[in-house]
């Protein structure tokens, strides 16, 4: 593994990447970083990259967040296809749930933001298409409207009722089941 | 939350909100003015997101498709919930893709009502919120409702698959009620228009009758099929359609009679089938295969010559001892099941030893209980004495280290293949001989009728007069023997216990 990870390092210097935020912040990221975004990946592929890629939809502040999640999961990739590829032997798999343990853990510290940065990471990740990070922090969201009232989320989230009393009446009616 | 309070929340205007807002950024750290009016709001972990400042968006403005990936992502029940929340959230309910349902995601009380109140109940909840349904967008449909025999009919199963399977569906699972069979015939048509994605199908106790109509399941991976009517030529068509098909499950399937499966499958890995009563066979890419042993010393090493484990269950195999084909040279822990084998050669299992050179673990069931006929027990043999034992000489298994047989009998195949074991493996380091029915999960001893306790007596008798003696000291040498207190007591008081006791001393 130790070895994999140097030759990445090796390949990577030929190939980086420069992101740039759009309060004009230059990030340089290797490509197996950047091209977790599909996004990235298709400018990568019509070579379209050259003198940096401008993100005017993210912020320095969230796209600094973004490389984070992206470094650890490409290195993650890299790991998976390493071990897939070799015999794998029970001091493989091993290695590989301590991975995933670490990667699951890195994720939870992850997600450890208010809910500015929470909502600007989803647009982020929606923008630049990394699926991975979109499904992470969708399910945090969606994992905060369990068990509660339409009251309850309209609260947490600041959402405007714009049903009107019949129509909210009526579907609260057909799903009357769930508030059992 | 009273109703008057709900009243005031709606005639709200949006400006009047938006003041509302600004007056709170302002109050930095004050929620106190929103959280007044509105009831509790901090829960767990909330108080971070209250202490900052406001998010630029709100959930519900969100672009369309995010709040839908999100909604997606909440369970059924609460899903449904959120559905009163706003219209962004009631349009993203009426295409919530994952319908799953059962009396655990519709949060049926199992303590409340008779059966068939619940099983009702079930189903007009399924009812409703298919009948609301867009039709569109939906990925999952699994219909677990076989606790609802009487309650559903045919006709409703047939309106609620018609509404909700579409193109764009991936997973699909009917689990129905026993005996439902007969009555309901799965409707084939709805395959060929919906079928681009499918990527799983379950069916239970109903018809399935697909015909080469059906059109091309190209990403059909996973088809499972329990009680299910089909016979061999409608699964041939099914197979003719699902050219990349991975997983096939046939159980119960009493249609069929002989399983063809024909060699463009290239990528089906997982074959799995069970209790079909009328199976008299089977062939995979032409090949007959006429037991799982034979199978696996023959033909499996061309798919998995990698192996490091390989547990085997066969029933009723005449096990002819082929030669192996090549040999596992990874295969380190094997795992041999026998059931219902009748007059087996147990020696035979030599054969896997020998096609595993590095084999260290080998744990080997002989079925419980083996019933041994007399000719084969070696106790009843009078030329049992040790030159007439069969033995290979020839090869040694260097890497052997544990070996367990369970189901130990007096069987004389049984003694020759433990005696080669002791014979050719210079590593041993423990051997264990179970002649009991095993030991549940929390260590009691499982039931033995009054024949097997018998047997196991003489499989204990057998190991004490040709095994005991070939153990080297080295080995850590175990017999489990039927357990005084739950096994012995069930032979005939007739039955001289201590004589028996006294004989294996």
């Amino acid at each position: 593994m130790a070895s994999a990870g140097s030759g990445d390092e090796k390949a990577a210097a030929a190939a980086m990447i420069t992101l740039i935020s759009s309060d004009n912040e230059k990030f340089e990221v290797t490509e197996a970083t950047a091209t977790l975004s599909q996004t990235i990946r298709h400018m990568i592929e019509d070579g379209c990259t050259d003198g940096g890629v401008p993100l005017p939809n993210v912020t320095s502040k969230i796209l600094a967040r973004v490389i984070e999640y992206c470094k650890k999961h490409a290195t993650a990739a890299a790991g998976e296809e390493g071990s897939s590829s070799s015999f794998s032997d029970a001091a493989f798999l091993e290695v590989d749930r301590a991975f995933l343990e670490e990667l699951e853990e890195f994720d939870d510290a992850f997600l450890e933001v208010d809910r500015a940065t929470l909502f600007d990471l989803i647009l982020a990740a929606n923008y630049l298409d990394i699926k991975g990070l979109l499904n992470l922090t969708c399910q945090k969201v969606a994992d905060s409207v369990k068990g509660k009232t339409p009251e309850q989320i309209r609260e947490m989230y600041n959402i405007v009722n714009d049903l009107t009393p019949e129509e909210e009446a009526e579907i609260r009616r057909e799903t009357q089941w769930a508030f059992e | 939350m009273s109703s008057s309070e709900d009243q005031k929340r709606k005639l709200m205007c949006r400006s009047v909100w938006l003041r509302r807002q600004r007056a709170k950024m302002e109050h930095h750290g004050s929620t106190v003015s929103l959280a007044g009016t509105r009831g509790p709001l901090c829960h767990k972990g909330d108080t971070k997101f209250a202490e900052n400042t406001m998010p630029v968006l709100e959930l519900d403005k969100f672009p369309e498709d995010i709040l839908h990936h999100i909604h997606s992502r909440v369970p059924l029940r609460d899903a449904a919930r959120a559905a009163c929340v706003s219209h962004n959230f009631l349009r993203s309910w009426r295409r919530y893709p994952n319908l799953t349902f059962n009396w655990k995601t519709v949060g049926l009380n199992m303590n409340e009502g008779t059966p068939y109140e619940r099983a009702q109940k079930l189903l007009d909840i399924i009812q409703t919120i298919i009948e609301n349904h867009s039709g569109t967008g939906v990925k999952t449909l699994k219909l677990q409702v076989h606790p609802c025999r009487n309650v559903i009919t045919a006709n409703q199963l047939d309106i609620w698959l018609q509404a909700a399977v579409k193109d764009g569906i991936v997973e699909l699972a009917l689990d129905l009620p026993q005996f439902y069979g007969p009555k309901f015939n799965f409707p084939c048509s709805l395959l060929s228009c919906a079928a681009s994605l499918l990527q799983s199908l379950s069916l239970s106790y109903c018809a399935f009758c697909p015909t080469l109509m059906v059109g091309c399941l190209r990403n059909l991976k996973s088809v499972c099929l329990t009680v299910v009517h089909i016979t061999e030529e409608e699964l041939g068509c099914l197979f003719s359609c699902a050219l990349c098909l991975e997983k096939l499950e046939v159980s119960q399937c009493d249609d069929i009679t002989f399983l063809k499966i024909p060699s463009h499958l290239q990528q089906l890995h997982i074959l799995r089938v069970f209790l079909c009563r009328r199976l008299q066979g089977m062939t995979m890419n032409g090949e007959c295969c006429s037991g799982i042993f034979h199978y696996a010393l023959t033909k499996l090493y061309s798919i998995a010559s990698n192996l490091q484990t390989l547990i085997l269950l066969s029933s009723k195999e005449a096990f002819d001892m082929p030669a192996p084909s090549h040999k596992f040279l990874h295969l380190r822990h094997l795992k041999i099941y026998c059931a219902n084998m009748k007059s087996f050669d147990f020696f035979s299992l030599v054969s896997f030893l020998k096609a595993c050179p590095v084999v260290e673990n080998f744990f080997l069931s002989a079925g419980r209980p083996y019933i041994v006929r007399q000719e084969e027990s070696i106790l009843e043999d009078s030329n049992s004495d040790p030159s007439r034992i069969r033995c290979f000489q020839e090869f040694y298994h260097d890497n052997l280290k544990k070996v367990s047989i369970s189901g130990f009998c007096s069987a004389k195949s049984l003694i020759e293949l433990t005696c080669q074991i002791l014979g050719t493996s210079p590593s041993l380091q423990c051997l264990v001989l179970d002649t009991t029915g095993g030991y549940d999960n929390t260590g009691i001893c499982e039931n033995m009728d009054r024949k097997a306790i018998m047997e196991a007596l003489r499989g204990v008798e057998a190991i004490k007069r040709y095994v005991k003696g070939k153990v080297p000291s080295s080995v850590n040498f175990k017999v489990l023997e039927p357990c005084d207190r739950c096994h012995i007591p069930k032979l005939d008081v007739s039955m001289q216990v201590s004589d028996v006791r006294g004989r294996l001393a």
